[in-house]
Formats: C-alpha cells, structure tokens, sequence
C-alpha cells in the first residue's frame, strides 16, 4: 500500500521537513524514514520523530490536522547525541485527552540502534506552542 | 555543524546561567518552520535550553557533561525569530532531594516564560 508524501501532509519546508517518506501505518503505529541521511543533532532527531508523531496523530480519525503543534515532551532519553545516516521513525499513540495526542516516539538507525525514544503530546495549531 | 556562538551573551552567576540566543541563529533554525509563520520548533527551543544547560553543568562539574533526557519540556506559547530569547537555567528549586544531574530551564519572551523544561545529565563522575 502506498502512502502520501509527508511533504503533501506537513507544513515544514526546506530544512524543516526532515521526513522522507512513510513506510508503514496500520491505524495505530506509524513508521517512516529520514528526508536525507544528515548528518543530525539529538534537537534534529527529536523534531522528526515529533514530526512523525504529528502525521500519526493527523491520520487517526477526528485527529489534529497534520499541522498540529507540540505542547511537551515527556521522558525523552538521548541514546545518541547525534548520528550520521538514515534514520527510522517509529510513532503510536498512547492516549487522547480532550484536544490533546501523546504520542510513543523513536528513532532508529537503518541497523536498528536506538538514538532517541519518548514521548511527545500534540496539540492542534489554534492552541499553538512550538 | 554552527560556525557561530548560538548566543550573544551568556553568563554564570551562582547556580543560575542567563543567555541570549542570537538572532541569526533563531532565523536560521526557523527555517521552514513554518512559512508563513515563522516559529522555532520545540526541538531547538529544547536544543537551546540544553545548550545553556550543559554550559551551566559544567562550570559546576567540569567538563563533558552529556544530556540524558529531557525529563519534560512544556511549551506556552510560539517563540518567533524577531525577538529577544533568552534562555535562563538553574538547579531545581522544588524541594525534590538533590540530584546533581538535574536542571531547569526557561525560554522567556518579553519577559514572559515560554516554555520550560527539566533536563538530565550525566552525573558527574
């Protein structure tokens, strides 16, 4: 099955569209891969994963937009302050509270190490943050 | 990997650390983010308190202090490249037991906070 572009579904451009494509999404988990293959500081890994948790969230029924901003982060573990290659997204939603999304968030190395998991809450665009 | 300082001013007075983010450095990082309107994103807000953050450890442990984890970060409102950001950090004040590897932070805008987090690193060896 093919998937939409996450440059047809975010805002971001130039820079700050660091998704390259959605690999996968059955309704409750979304995965996708790196725009580029960096190489990314932990704040870039962070704000793709954030990035992935916002087209996961957009794409559940009655969910924020896929323009959805973020209102906290939450346990976010640094396992690699940077890395140099392709990296895989992974994105779930844990619960909905009112307007809000929070979201399982990880990234991955194409070799399956873990650079940076957490999780980060969504919130739509009228409410923005960040 | 930046050419320039991120901040224009940074300064360590007792437990807390004060710096001002550079104005270059808060268009540059608003890069696409979003056009039209243009805000830093959370990641780089987290990214400069951690920066100050890091500074802040190590001038009380030396150097090599990592970040671990950004135990929670909230943001109130949209920080825009167009005006002062200052990042202030500080050990926790919360009466939690002490915990050396912990820090607070603030991004403020006209005074106002912005958002706010706690941050960990590594404990000091």
């Amino acid at each position: 099955m093919s998937h939409p572009s996450p440059a047809a579904l975010l805002e971001h451009r130039g820079p700050a569209l660091l998704l390259g494509a959605i690999d996968a999404f059955d309704g409750h988990q979304l995965l996708c891969t790196s725009r580029g293959t960096g190489p990314w500081r932990w704040p870039e890994i962070l704000e793709g994963a954030a990035q992935s948790a916002g087209l996961m969230a957009g794409m559940q029924p009655g969910g924020p937009s896929a323009t959805a901003v973020i209102a906290e982060y939450r346990g976010v573990i640094v396992h690699a302050p940077s890395h140099a290659g392709t990296i895989r997204y992974a994105a779930r939603l844990v619960r909905r509270l009112l307007h809000f999304w929070r979201c399982r968030i990880e990234a991955r190395s194409v070799d399956g190490k873990l650079l940076l998991e957490g999780e980060v809450t969504l919130s739509p665009k009228a409410r923005a943050r960040a | 990997m930046d050419s320039e300082d991120a901040f224009t001013s940074f300064a360590v007075h007792g437990g807390q650390a004060r710096a001002v983010v550079r104005p270059s450095h808060a268009r540059r990082l608003c890069e696409g983010h979003l056009p039209g309107d243009p805000f830093l994103p959370g990641a780089h807000l987290v990214g400069l308190m951690a920066e100050v953050a890091a500074r802040l450890v190590a001038a009380r442990s030396g150097p090599a202090s990592a970040l671990r984890e950004v135990v929670r970060c909230v943001f109130l409102t949209p920080v825009r490249p167009d005006v002062e950001i200052v990042v202030t950090t500080a050990e926790p004040g919360d009466g939690r037991a002490p915990e050396p590897s912990l820090v607070d932070a603030e991004v403020r805008v006209r005074g106002a906070v912005a958002a706010h987090a706690t941050l960990r690193f590594a404990s000091p060896t």
